[in-house]
C-alpha cells in the first residue's frame, strides 16, 4: 500500500453517491470511470447512485434514462442506479414507475433542491406508490452547508414534522434518510427511526465521536454508509468508522459498513 | 479494523539513498506514524526539508469545549483517546468556555486559564494560543504577556469580536511578531451572511500585509474555500492557509495546492464540533504527492512554530 492510503474496508455498501457533475463546480471524481475505480479501491461491492443532473433538470425521465444507461454501460455490478423523482414536476408518477419498470430498488427525493414538502399529497402518495411497489425512498436531507452554497441559489431546509406523523401509517415502507446530520437532530432521528423502518446514513454526520453516538441514538441497526461521494471525499465516510471504532466494535462496524444496507434491500412483506 | 495509528501507514522502501540516514529517517517517521516517500527522504538527506525529518501529523485547531468532561483535564483525555486512534501527535488548542462573540476580559481570562490548565495536563501533547479581544488593547497586551511571556503558549487566537483589518489589532500582530508567535485569525465568507465582526481572508490579508515580519494562518479558508483562495492569491507569502472547520468538500487541498503550493497550507480539525476523520480526509483523500501531505499535516506548523518553541526551550 502506498504511503498516505487509507487502508480499505473489507466489504463496504455505500449508499449515498452521485454520478455526473455537481452544479457549481467540478469535482476530482466526476466521471463514471474516476469515480468506479476509487470505489473499486476502496472495496465498495455496490453504491446506490442517482445522477446531480437530478437536482436542477426538469426532464427527469432523461435523467433517470441516462443513469440506467450508465449504470448498465459501465457500472461494473457495482453502480445500482437509483432513480430521482420530484414531486413539484407534474406527471412525476410516470418518473417513480420508469424506476420500478426498470428494476431500481428505490427512488430518491431532493425537498430541499425541489422545493417539496413532507406535508403535501404529494409525498403521501409516493409514499403509498413505494410501499405497494417494495422501492426505498431515499429523502435526501442536504447536499451543501448552506453556508457555503452559491449566493444565486439556495436549498430549503426540510420540515420533518409530517413525516414523522406520516410514516406509521405506511408498515411496510423502508426508509432511507441521507446526509442527517445537520438537518436531522439525533432526537428526531430517534423519533423517526422508532416510527417505522426509517434508516439513516453517516454522510454529513460531523463532530468527533459522532458516528457514535448518533447510532446510539437511532440504534446501530439503523445506521448505513452513505459517504456523500464525490462531492465529499470518499475518506471522509471511511475514516469516521475507524474515529468511531471503540464505540461501535466490531459488530456494530460490520453492520454500518454493510449489513444493515443488505437489510435496508430486503423487502417487507405483509 | 486497524486504527489509524502509527502502524497504519505503510512504509515505503526507497532505494539506492545513505543506507543509516534512510534506515534513522524511515524508523522516526513510521515511529511517527507516517511513513516517507522516496522523494521525501530524498529530500531529507539532501537537506531540503530539515523540518520534515521525523515527520509528524499536528492537528492546529483544537477546541476542548465540545469533548466529554466537564474540566479541562477531562476534556484533553478525551480528546487525546481519540487522536491516538486517528495517528495524531500534537494538537494546538485555544478557547475554552462559555464562548461570547464579544467577550468580557474577565471571560478572555477565564478562557486563557482552561486552556493553560490544559496544557500543564498534557504538555508533551497540547500546545495552545492565547484567546484575545481586540476591542480591548491593554487587555489583549497584558494576556499575551500573561499567557506567551510568561506562560507556555506560543500564538494567538483571534475570533469575531472585531473585523480584522482594523487598525486596533496592530499593537497585537507587532507584539506578535516580535515574540513569533504565530496569529490564528478566524476567517469566513458566508453566503448567509457574515457576523458583524466576523473577518474575510481578504481582510486578513489587508492585515497580513501591514506586518511583514508577522506569521499568520488564514482560518477555515474563508469556509467558501474557493472565495477563499481567490483572496489569498495577493496575499504575502508568510500567510498561510488553513483548512479546518468545513464540510470535507472534495478538491479543496488539490485546488490550494495548486494555488499556493503545499508549503502554505495547514491542516487542523477544528474538533471537537468536527470529526477529526473528516478534517483528516481533506488530505489524505487528496490526489496529490506524500510530500505535499507531510508538509501539510505537520511540517508546515511546526516550520511556523519552531522559532517560538526553541526560544521557549520546547523543542522535543
Amino acid at each position: 500500500m502506498p504511503p498516505f492510503a487509507v487502508p480499505p474496508l473489507s466489504r463496504l455498501i455505500d449508499v449515498h453517491v452521485h454520478l455526473d457533475q455537481w452544479p457549481f463546480r467540478r469535482l476530482p471524481h466526476d466521471t463514471t470511470a474516476a469515480l468506479l475505480s476509487k470505489l473499486r479501491k476502496q472495496n465498495v461491492t455496490a453504491a446506490w447512485v442517482c445522477s446531480y443532473d437530478a437536482l436542477l433538470h426538469r426532464d427527469l425521465k432523461a435523467v433517470n434514462e441516462r443513469l440506467l444507461e450508465s449504470c448498465g454501460k459501465s457500472g461494473q455490478d457495482i453502480l445500482k442506479p437509483v432513480g430521482a423523482v420530484n414531486l413539484t414536476l407534474s406527471g412525476w408518477e410516470l418518473d417513480a414507475e420508469y424506476c420500478w419498470k426498470s428494476g431500481m430498488h428505490g427512488v430518491r427525493i431532493y425537498p430541499g433542491y425541489h422545493l417539496s414538502d413532507l406535508d403535501d399529497g404529494r409525498f403521501s402518495a409516493l409514499c403509498e406508490f413505494c410501499q405497494e411497489k417494495n422501492l426505498i425512498l431515499q429523502i435526501v436531507a442536504g447536499l451543501e452547508d448552506s453556508r457555503t452554497e452559491h449566493p444565486q441559489f439556495a436549498s430549503r431546509l426540510m420540515e420533518l414534522k409530517p413525516a414523522l406523523e406520516l410514516i406509521p401509517k405506511y408498515p411496510r415502507l423502508r426508509i432511507l434518510f441521507s446526509n442527517p446530520g445537520r438537518e436531522i437532530s439525533q432526537g428526531v432521528a430517534a423519533r423517526l427511526s422508532k416510527a417505522g423502518h426509517v434508516y439513516f446514513d453517516l454522510g454529513m454526520i460531523e463532530q468527533t465521536g459522532g458516528v457514535a453516538a448518533y447510532a446510539h441514538a437511532v440504534s446501530q441497526e439503523r445506521l448505513v454508509f452513505g459517504s456523500h461521494f464525490p462531492f465529499f471525499y470518499f475518506e471522509a465516510s471511511l475514516l469516521k468508522l475507524r474515529e468511531n471504532e471503540e464505540a461501535l466494535g466490531q459488530q456494530g462496524l460490520d453492520r454500518v459498513a454493510f449489513q444493515n444496507a443488505e437489510q435496508l434491500l430486503q423487502r417487507i412483506d405483509g | 479494523m486497524r486504527a489509524i495509528s502509527r502502524h497504519c501507514f505503510s512504509s515505503s522502501d526507497p532505494p539506492g539513498q545513505e543506507k543509516v540516514q534512510r534506515r534513522t529517517l524511515l524508523k522516526s517517521a513510521v515511529l511517527a506514524g507516517i511513513s516517507l516517500s522516496l522523494e521525501h527522504v530524498q529530500d531529507a538527506i539532501a537537506g531540503k526539508s530539515s523540518d520534515l525529518d521525523e515527520p509528524e501529523i499536528w492537528d492546529s485547531h483544537i477546541h476542548l469545549s465540545s469533548f466529554a468532561g466537564t474540566t479541562p483535564e477531562a476534556k484533553v483525555d478525551s480528546l487525546l483517546a481519540y487522536a491516538d486512534v486517528m495517528g495524531i501527535s500534537r494538537l494546538i488548542t485555544f478557547m475554552g468556555w462559555p464562548w461570547a462573540a464579544r467577550p468580557t476580559p474577565e471571560n478572555v481570562r477565564s478562557q486563557n486559564d482552561q486552556v493553560l490548565q490544559a496544557l500543564r495536563h498534557a504538555p508533551k501533547r497540547l500546545l495552545g494560543y492565547v484567546y484575545l479581544n481586540p476591542a480591548d488593547g491593554p487587555g489583549s497586551l497584558d494576556e499575551i504577556q500573561r499567557c506567551i511571556v510568561d506562560g507556555p503558549m506560543v500564538g494567538i487566537k483571534l475570533w469575531v469580536a472585531e473585523r480584522c483589518d482594523q487598525k486596533l489589532l496592530d499593537p497585537i500582530l507587532s507584539q506578535a511578531a516580535r515574540l513569533n508567535a504565530v496569529v490564528y485569525q478566524h476567517t469566513w465568507i458566508k453566503s448567509t451572511g457574515n457576523q458583524p465582526g466576523e473577518s474575510t481572508p481578504a481582510e486578513l490579508v489587508e492585515l497580513a500585509r501591514r506586518h511583514p515580519g508577522s506569521s499568520s494562518i488564514c482560518g477555515h479558508s474563508g469556509g467558501n474555500w474557493e472565495l477563499g483562495l481567490r483572496a489569498m492569491r495577493t496575499a504575502p507569502p508568510y500567510l498561510q492557509f488553513e483548512i479546518a472547520g468545513s464540510d470535507p468538500t472534495a478538491g479543496i487541498t488539490e485546488r490550494a495546492v495548486r494555488e499556493l503550493g503545499a508549503e502554505r497550507i495547514i491542516y487542523g480539525s477544528d474538533a471537537g464540533g468536527r470529526s477529526l476523520a473528516t478534517q483528516l480526509s481533506k488530505i489524505l483523500g487528496a490526489e496529490i504527492s506524500d510530500t505535499e501531505k507531510a508538509l501539510i499535516l505537520g511540517g508546515n506548523i511546526r516550520r511556523l512554530l519552531t522559532p517560538i518553541l526553541r526560544q521557549k526551550g520546547m523543542l522535543s
